[in-house]
């Protein structure tokens, strides 16, 4: 069932931030739209070209945004939806409310329920505005320890400007490399992008160079690079959005999203690969 | 040899400007170094890497913040930096490039700078015209859309970019302007040790006002609109209607 013809935008208000958009609508038309309208859509994925609003609601898609804007659980204000026996569900889609604590929260069901208990056909999503200010710097360090040591001082340093914090490693960016320049020429067994979004481009890279300055005196980054413009930006991106093509054109590849505690990633890892065959 | 790079602070390349009151909106706008001047940057550090220049210096003429790209190309290796302070618009709509080639040709007597290299225009304006206009109140050789530089610090020979291939000028005497095109470089990122280093270089600062220069517009702008939207584009059912279409709507087969 594809649902790729419900592709209008049905509303926005810019008071609240909500966009009522049909289920078929591409994730990467509605961040050009609510650009324009200086508004963001809090998902952001490597797939946005391509996967459809709906989609992304029924599978309770997370992206790199996810510790800023919030899970799709906390963004979704509204749905419609299609039962199996063709009855049609508004469920507070519209209209739709910034604060509605009534009731039981039917939607709440469908989200993530993957077309289970029916198919989502139009989606009221609350829209964060959207910041001036976008940075981003690419870190190298040693060890995972002291990833989780950069993640702790950009809670800290960055506060409430963290929007993403992704961190790649040497085998996946050792892949990447063929295809796509690294910005850092060296390589170290972690790499980790940082973006920030905020409202005061002065005082968002004040605050970066503290983060940064601390992180290195202290070593627990080695090194990295600041982008000095957007491109710069979306070149960091790119790296970090091509290690999934990449690897899997290296041949067949299972994936699994899997969420475990931070500290427990580094044993999930080296268990995995202590079971794999050498090659 | 002493190396004078422009670097100019321009609307980002990746922001979409809106248009507002016949002029471009520049309020909240993400304003970073001008890509061309980002190369002629790169090409300046690699000059000096390679021990045919001894300094680097890089210099902007712009508002207060400015110094963010002056402190880009210093982490980029520049050695130190003038900043001309003006709050005029350097888009064109008030400061334009005689009066900018003007400041640059006093700076360059000054500095007793060797070689100048710049950005073939700026994005924001696209004008290209401050190197040849410098190199003729300087009365040096010019190359513009410079591809590739070769120098022993004496003479030049550059590879240049036109419409029909390239074409390569020999300077056979320093010094000269060179303004610099896409393919020259790939500009370096910059690091953070970098960074952290280009917080001791030297700025000098001077407002363009004291210079003694006439700053004002030659040319009066008339009218700022976005280009008119694109037309969607219709799909054909077969290769008949197609032809029939290109030539009897489109006007391009007879």
């Amino acid at each position: 069932l594809s649902v790729e013809c419900l592709n209008n935008i049905e509303y926005f208000d810019s008071m609240s931030g909500i966009l009522g958009a049909q289920a078929g609508c591409i994730l990467q038309d509605l961040q050009d739209y609510t650009a324009t309208r200086d508004h963001l859509v809090p998902i952001d994925l490597g797939a946005k070209g391509t996967c459809q609003i709906g989609g992304n609601v029924s599978t309770n898609a997370g992206g790199s945004y996810y510790y800023r804007y919030g899970s799709l659980r906390g963004n979704v204000l509204g749905l419609e939806v299609v039962l199996a026996n063709g009855e049609v569900l508004n469920l507070g889609y519209n209209p739709s409310h910034l604060k509605d604590n009534t009731g039981y929260d039917l939607k709440a069901l469908f989200i993530g329920a993957e077309g289970t208990l029916g198919i989502v056909t139009k989606v009221a999503i609350l829209c964060p505005r959207l910041q001036k200010s976008k940075c981003a710097a690419f870190l190298a360090c040693q060890n995972f320890e002291q990833v989780i040591k950069a993640l702790e001082m950009a809670k800290s340093h960055l506060g409430e400007i963290l929007a993403a914090f992704e961190f790649m490693d040497d085998e996946v960016l050792g892949v990447v490399k063929e295809k796509v320049p690294l910005p850092i020429l060296e390589m170290y067994p972690y790499c980790v992008l940082v973006e920030t979004h905020g409202s005061d481009e002065e005082h968002d890279l004040a605050k970066i160079e503290k983060y940064l300055s601390s992180a290195m005196e202290e070593d627990i980054v080695l090194d990295g690079v600041l982008a000095q413009s957007l491109s710069q930006v979306q070149d960091f991106w790119k790296v970090r959005e091509s290690c999934n093509p990449c690897v899997a054109e290296k041949g067949f590849v299972y994936k699994y999203d899997v969420s475990l505690p931070v500290h427990d990633f580094p044993l999930f890892v080296s268990e995995i690969r202590s079971n794999m065959p050498p090659e | 040899m002493k190396i004078l790079v422009g670097v100019k602070r321009v609307v980002d390349y990746a922001v979409k400007v809106r248009v507002q009151n016949n002029t471009v909106d520049l309020k909240n706008i993400k304003m970073s170094l001008n890509p061309f001047c980002e190369i002629a940057i790169e090409e300046a550090v690699r000059l000096k890497e390679q021990k045919v220049a001894d300094e680097v210096v890089a210099m902007t003429i712009g508002p207060k913040q400015a110094t963010e790209t002056l402190r880009t190309a210093l982490a980029m290796g520049a050695d130190r930096a003038i900043h001309i302070t003006t709050d005029l618009r350097t888009d064109y709509m008030e400061l334009q490039p005689f009066a900018v080639s003007q400041i640059f040709q006093k700076i360059v007597e000054e500095e007793n700078s060797d070689l100048v290299l710049l950005g073939k225009q700026g994005i924001d304006s696209d004008c290209g015209q401050t190197g040849p206009m410098l190199a003729g109140l300087l009365g040096w050789p010019q190359v513009t859309f410079a591809a590739n530089i070769e120098t022993d610090g004496k003479s030049m020979t550059v590879e240049r970019e036109t419409d029909s291939g390239t074409e390569t000028i020999k300077i056979s005497q320093l010094p000269a302007v060179v303004t610099c095109d896409l393919r020259l470089n790939e500009p370096r990122y910059a690091t953070l040790p970098n960074i952290m280093k280009a917080k001791k270089k030297k700025v000098d600062t001077r407002a363009a006002e004291d210079m003694g220069i006439d700053l004002a517009p030659r040319n009066q702008v008339l009218e700022v609109y976005e280009p008119p939207p694109r037309k969607e584009g219709i799909m054909v059912e077969n290769m008949d209607e197609l032809i029939d279409k290109l030539k009897n709507e489109a006007g391009v087969i007879a």
